[in-house]
């Protein structure tokens, strides 16, 4: 063994020697070390893009809900809407209708009264003609004395009938004295 | 022999600067630290490929894929995808070359001095990388451009610039070897004279403090002059793989 040094700038024996070290690792790794790794790296790579098209699709799923969500939220609203336009235009309907036929029955019970009232008039009209022709023959057999003829009784029952109804229609007739006192 | 020669007020000892253990006309001190970083990251491979795991990776891996991932986006952006078989050369590189100028670290077995030499300190292992990253690249211009194509290049216009070209081409392996060597081999003489100051005791403080500072130091270094090797390696295949003239 022998300690010493020449130019130490210049190479000797030691380079070849240095070269195969160098190859025999570069070999080995090559070989024995990288691929591992880069199958190692590889592998993390393609999990990290699968988490990432994961993630992806949970996003675009979740979004889709959203506007799932959205929608049916807006369509809910629109039928909230249609319902409350029908309720309201059948409320209207309705009342119109109740109205109409509110007003009908009125109508209907004020006929029916107004008849009726006729019907009264007329039954009561009929009841005093009777009444006032049976006054008139017995007041004017007093004032005669005597019986009258038939066509006598009829003139008078007329005239008194006439005069009691110009009478009955209106109350200035009626207020003034003697005015339908009828005429013998 | 080289030494270099210390002042009286500092030891006045000489540090001896480039010699080696010599048997057979082999740096032997130079193979036997090559050989022990060459283990290392064997043993580093080894352990690597028995724990690599794609969900759950382990330190050591992840040392490792900081540097394939890196050399990886380099070749790739540089070279494209055709030239992937530089990734395995580029990493080889980096991680060896690594480990050679940490060696230093270690205490020293057959050295005179206490410190195990770095073998980047010796111009027999930058020598042998670089050279062989200049035959690499060579060749795969020729592949890329063909022999006319790779002698073209050198004579593109202006012409007057060929010898240039030429020198420029052949100064690459030469400065490439000579950086690492120059850096890591003036990080060893660093280590030498802060351990030489200790010999008048007055000075020891000073050296042990300067010493373990300066070994911080010359770790950075020695990443930084791995990182420039592989970085240079790659750039150096995109230079001879381009259209353009070298």
């Amino acid at each position: 063994m022998v300690i010493g040094a020449s130019n130490f700038l210049v190479p000797n024996a030691t380079f070849v020697v240095e070269l195969i070290i160098f190859l025999l690792v570069l070999g080995f790794l090559a070989k024995w070390v990288l691929p591992y790794l880069n199958k190692a790296i590889e592998g993390r790579q393609q999990a990290i893009e699968r988490s990432i098209g994961e993630a992806d699709e949970a996003r675009r799923r979740a979004s889709d809900l959203e506007q799932q969500q959205r929608q049916a939220l807006e369509q809910s609203r629109e039928e909230a809407r249609l319902l409350k336009d029908e309720a309201a235009r059948v409320g209207e309907q309705l009342r119109q209708e109740l109205q109409k036929k509110g007003e009908e029955e009125y109508q209907r019970l004020v006929a029916r009264a107004s008849a009726d009232i006729d019907a009264s008039a007329r039954r009561a009209a009929e009841e005093l003609k009777g009444q006032v022709a049976g006054l008139v023959v017995t007041v004017v057999e007093r004032v005669l004395g005597e019986g009258v003829t038939l066509a006598d009784q009829r003139r008078i029952i007329d005239n008194a009938i006439a005069e009691v109804e110009a009478q009955a229609a209106g109350a200035d007739v009626l207020a003034t004295p003697g005015a339908g006192r009828p005429g013998l | 022999m080289a030494s270099l020669h210390l002042p009286a007020l500092v030891g006045g000892i000489n540090i001896p600067v480039g010699d080696h253990i010599k048997v057979a006309g082999l740096d032997m001190d130079t193979i036997y630290t090559t050989a022990l970083a060459g283990l290392a990251v064997m043993a580093l491979g080894l352990y690597l490929r028995a724990k690599v795991s794609s969900e759950k990776p382990n330190k050591v891996q992840v040392l490792w894929e900081l540097v394939v991932n890196w050399v990886s986006d380099q070749v790739d952006s540089g070279l494209g995808p055709r030239y992937r078989h530089v990734v395995p050369l580029a990493v080889t590189i980096f991680v060896l070359v690594l480990l050679c100028n940490w060696v230093e670290i270690l205490p020293g077995l057959w050295h005179n001095t206490d410190y195990l030499p770095s073998p980047s300190a010796d111009v027999n292992l930058t020598y042998a990388l670089a050279v062989l990253v200049f035959v690499l690249t060579n060749i795969a211009s020729i592949r890329a451009r063909g022999v006319g194509g790779y002698v073209k290049a050198f004579f593109a216009r202006p012409r007057w610039l060929a010898p240039i070209r030429i020198l420029e081409e052949l100064m690459k392996p030469i400065t490439l070897a000579l950086r690492l060597f120059g850096n890591i081999f003036s990080g060893g003489i660093m280590i030498a004279l802060l351990l030489a100051l200790a010999s008048p005791l007055y000075f020891a403080p000073a050296s042990i403090i300067f010493s373990v500072a300066w070994k911080v130091f010359d770790m950075a270094i020695g990443v930084i002059q791995a990182f420039i090797f592989a970085l240079l390696t790659i750039l150096y295949y995109q230079f001879a793989v381009a259209e353009e003239a070298h």
